[in-house]
């Protein structure tokens, strides 16, 4: 086990620097000078060869990057280009918003997806079974915006229960309006990923009730969904965390388009704006944090899976 | 995938259909518009602004610069099918290039192309899609080229797995073998066998780049102007949402019927080029069936033997006097309205041990699960079964619950299945004296570790902390024995539980049960399609055949006098294999005096 989750961090940090030089090269494409856009249409060529010269601009690529690099590693995305703020602490800043939006989108999906889909598992030849199952197919074709945008209609303009858009500008100093913006933000979210959750929770839990040690379990004295509760879910939850680490990505992207929605001042935003001014420093740092969102995530899922499963333990080390 | 027999399977899967109407409407309202639409989209007229639906020729109303509404949807069709269609194009040959790729003898190739999927794989496709759209324009080139990388190194993923697991098939192996190159064997055998996973992929892509496409539009990275997209509908409508909600509603429906529409061909797609789901599609329960076509190739002779009736005044219990502990009175089981056991009649004395035989299909397994309520899902159950003078038929699983593992336990036919992957051996055995004996986790442990030494396993207090899979399937058939008999059940039903076995660890086997049901003085029903198996350790046998019960009485008249030809076949049968069952046999295979 040690020996895997060595070599599989190995293959992490690996696939970090991949990741690295993969943003840095695909910013790279981006026209337009950086120097020009900040000088404003007043500079003159020398003042533009200052800032390029601040900004580094006038370096070979393989210098700029190793120094990019350099920060990152210490923790320091760089700086914007735009107006010179610091990447790392507005992304902070900005993590405040997504963070709890992606984090309690994603406790609401399986807090639905996974009772209801061994429901629809264990009662899949009745109708709750297949309306269950209907149901999640609809939510999986259902756009993320548009859902944000119907929930809007309803809570927020028909019965005003909820503010339609926006963020507190005192953050989470205020905490009860805080929560109250994120709550139609988070609901949406997590319809979207619950309903594509709910569709693998139920496979993995059809698969295993036709498993023969299920049938043992219930030879034992257990009943047909005691023994999907003891033995089932275990058993179900490879096939699903595999599925989770995939949709961590999907989640993500469904966070940039939800802020959109609700006028979040959340790092999808950002990401938004930044691609609009084109700052690259900035872009390059928000890709690349959510590329090893993503990255770590992988790295997290094929630890529990050995976790759970002594089988891939012993083939692994 | 052979002819158009798919694409029979697809028609007549009502998902499916719904799936290709869905698709069907996006495609002719694309091209449609590419030659009408009631008004030009783009054009604004800022006299009919607002304009309710249904009112001055605008089906669905007009917007706040007066561009007709259906006008727009139909023209949105295009950028989503457009996008959809090249994303898929640009998908399918990165996916298979690079899976191909990552399959190449060369090992620093393949290693290091598997490495790039994964890290690309962690790019989402609408951040690379947004700076495509940054740098060279928003267009539908760039919202498919970063869906199409995107999807690809996923397609690609999957590629990969099926390429390895169809290059391990016999049949490229022994194409490869009998010298075919390797671009020959991927052309000619790998590819044609990886094409329903990469179909059912491709259309996954479909609906994952026309969701993309009305992100991207929404966001503001689409294509520019005159071209017309639902997702820019929503961004157009968003500000007017509590004036005109139903505006919000038109282009949003348009996108989730679309992706709807690719997801639901998708899957029946699968299923349709699946020729195992395909099948138990077509023709549900034939597994189960009352097969004709037996092991004992006695069909023809026996025709008109399957149907006579047992008489039970003659050959019923031992002992008149002591009541029965099992009693299965009329039994029938249908399955899909199909009677697979046909009003069976059997009981066992406390005690003995009765051999249930017959060859498979012939409803002797369906008729022992049923005492415990262990029948499969759509098999319904009716007449009478009594253990201990109590009904069973017609509780609720919660009080079938408290019986199973209690009074009746059951050993599997398979002990590499039947035992849960993920838990230790001594938890399982635990489990039943949990439940029933209200143990503690630690009784309950120290008991396992007695009950596995009961069986036979060495070393039990290691043995019961060791997973499954270290077990052999001899060692895993004594953990079945130990879990089945931790409670001392009245009624001990093993199915088959030999059959997996190799023939000296089925002796082995054969020999735990006999003596721990001889010792608990448990009742025994031994179902086996052989014979030889059951001679040595049964009273009585009981033969079935086409769900019915045919023969039945003791070990001895039946193995000597076997009235019903099926019988005598099956003897036949036993003869032929290796040991004996009138006398010969190993010490505990002999016939009871």
């Amino acid at each position: 086990m040690t020996v895997f989750v060595v070599r599989r961090l190995a293959l992490l940090v690996l696939a970090l620097f991949l990741a690295s030089l993969l943003a840095f090269a695909l910013l790279r494409l981006l026209p337009g000078d950086a120097a020009a856009a900040r000088g404003g249409i007043t500079a003159d060529p020398a003042q533009l060869r200052a800032i390029r010269h601040e900004l580094g601009l006038d370096r070979s690529l393989a210098e700029q990057y190793r120094s990019w690099l350099g920060g990152v590693l210490h923790g320091d995305l760089g700086r914007s280009q735009l107006n010179g703020t610091s990447v790392t602490a507005e992304l902070g800043e900005k993590l405040r918003v997504t963070g709890p939006l992606v984090l309690a989108a994603l406790a609401l999906a399986l807090a639905g997806a996974v009772p209801l889909g061994v429901l629809a598992a264990l009662r899949h030849r009745t109708r709750l079974g297949t309306g269950i199952s209907t149901v999640g197919q609809l939510g999986i074709a259902l756009p993320t915006l548009w859902v944000g945008l119907l929930l809007v209609t309803v809570f927020a303009v028909e019965a005003r229960l909820l503010p339609a858009q926006g963020f507190p500008v005192e953050g989470w100093s205020a905490p009860g309006e805080a929560a109250r913006s994120l709550v139609l933000p988070v609901v949406t979210l997590a319809l979207s990923e619950g309903a594509v959750l709910l569709r693998f929770v139920r496979s993995a839990a059809l698969d295993v009730l036709g498993r023969d040690f299920l049938r043992t379990a219930r030879a034992s004295g257990r009943t047909r969904a005691g023994a999907l509760w003891r033995h089932g879910l275990r058993n179900a939850a490879g096939p699903v965390l595999s599925v989770l680490g995939v949709q961590v990505a999907a989640l993500l992207v469904g966070a940039v388009v939800v802020e959109k929605v609700f006028a979040l001042p959340g790092v999808g935003s950002m990401l938004v704006a930044d691609v609009g001014n084109r700052d690259m420093v900035k872009v390059q740092g928000e890709v690349l944090v959510v590329v090893a969102v993503v990255l770590a995530v992988g790295f997290l899922v094929d630890v529990a899976q050995r976790l759970i499963d002594p089988r891939l333990r012993e083939t692994a080390s | 995938m052979t002819g158009t027999t798919w694409w029979r399977a697809l028609l007549r899967d009502r998902n499916g259909l719904l799936g290709l109407v869905l698709v069907g409407t996006l495609v002719v309202a694309a091209g449609v518009s590419w030659v009408w639409t009631p008004y030009d989209p783009a054009t604004t007229d800022l006299k009919a602004r607002w304009v309710l639906p249904l009112r001055d020729g605008h089906l669905l109303g007009t917007d706040m610069l007066g561009r007709d509404q259906f006008s727009l949807l139909l023209a949105g069709a295009r950028e989503t099918l457009a996008v959809a269609v090249l994303a898929t194009a640009i998908a399918s040959v990165v996916g298979v290039a690079l899976a191909l790729a990552a399959t190449l003898p060369t090992r620093w190739v393949s290693a290091s192309v598997a490495q790039l999927v994964d890290v690309v794989i962690a790019f989402p496709a609408l951040l690379t899609a947004m700076i495509l759209a940054a740098v060279f324009g928003g267009s539908l080139w760039t919202a498919a080229t970063a869906v199409g990388i995107a999807s690809g190194v996923h397609v690609a993923r999957v590629a990969r797995a099926e390429i390895d697991r169809v290059r391990g098939t016999d049949y490229v192996l022994a194409a490869t073998a009998a010298g075919s190159g390797t671009w020959r064997t991927v052309r000619r055998h790998v590819l044609p066998n990886i094409a329903s996973t990469l179909i059912v992929q491709l259309s996954l892509v479909m609906s994952v780049a026309s969701l993309t496409e009305a992100m991207l539009a929404y966001l503001g990275y689409g294509s520019p102007a005159p071209a017309v997209s639902w997702g820019r509908m929503l961004y157009d409508q968003q500000p007017y949402i509590e004036a005109r909600p139903l505006l919000v509603v038109w282009p949003g429906l348009a996108v989730a019927l679309s992706v709807l529409g690719f997801n639901l061909l998708g899957d029946a797609l699968r299923d349709a080029t699946d020729p195992k789901v395909r099948g138990a599609k077509a023709g549900s329960g034939a597994a189960v069936g009352a097969g004709s076509a037996g092991r004992v190739g006695g069909g023809a002779q026996a025709a008109g033997a399957a149907g006579a009736a047992v008489d039970h005044s003659s050959t019923g219990l031992a002992g008149d006097a002591v009541l029965p502990v099992l009693d299965i009175r009329g039994l029938t089981v249908r399955i899909n309205g199909r009677t697979v056991v046909d009003e069976v009649d059997l009981s066992l004395a406390p005690g003995e041990r009765v051999g249930l035989i017959g060859e498979s299909g012939s409803g002797k397994s369906l008729t022992a699960l049923a005492v415990p309520g262990l029948l499969p899902d759509g098999a319904e159950a009716s007449g009478s079964i009594r253990l201990a003078g109590r009904e069973l038929l017609g509780l609720r699983e919660r009080e079938l619950a408290r019986v199973r593992g209690d009074q009746v336990a059951v050993v599997f036919q398979e002990p590499s299945t039947a035992l849960d992957p993920l838990r230790r051996v001594g938890a399982q055995i635990a489990e039943p004296l949990r439940l029933h004996r209200g143990m503690t986790r630690r009784q309950a442990a120290a008991e396992a570790v007695e009950l596995v030494r009961r069986v036979g396993l060495p070393d039990p207090e290691h043995a019961v902390r060791s997973w499954p899979h270290q077990l052999s399937g001899g060692q895993r058939q004594r953990v079945g024995i130990a879990i089945a008999l931790a409670c001392r059940p009245a009624v001990l039903i093993a199915d088959e539980p030999t059959t997996a076995l190799d023939v000296t660890v089925q002796r082995e086997i054969l020999g735990l049960l006999d003596e721990l049901t001889r010792e608990e003085e448990t009742a025994l029903l031994f179902i086996t399609h052989d014979l030889a198996v059951v001679a040595g350790v049964a009273d009585r046998v009981a033969v079935m055949r086409g769900g019915r019960l045919i023969e039945e009485g003791t070990t001895e008249e039946v193995v000597r006098a076997p009235r019903e030809p099926y019988t005598k076949d099956l003897l036949a049968a036993a003869r032929a294999t290796a040991f004996d069952p009138t006398g010969n046999a190993p010490e505990h295979m002999a016939v009871n005096p």
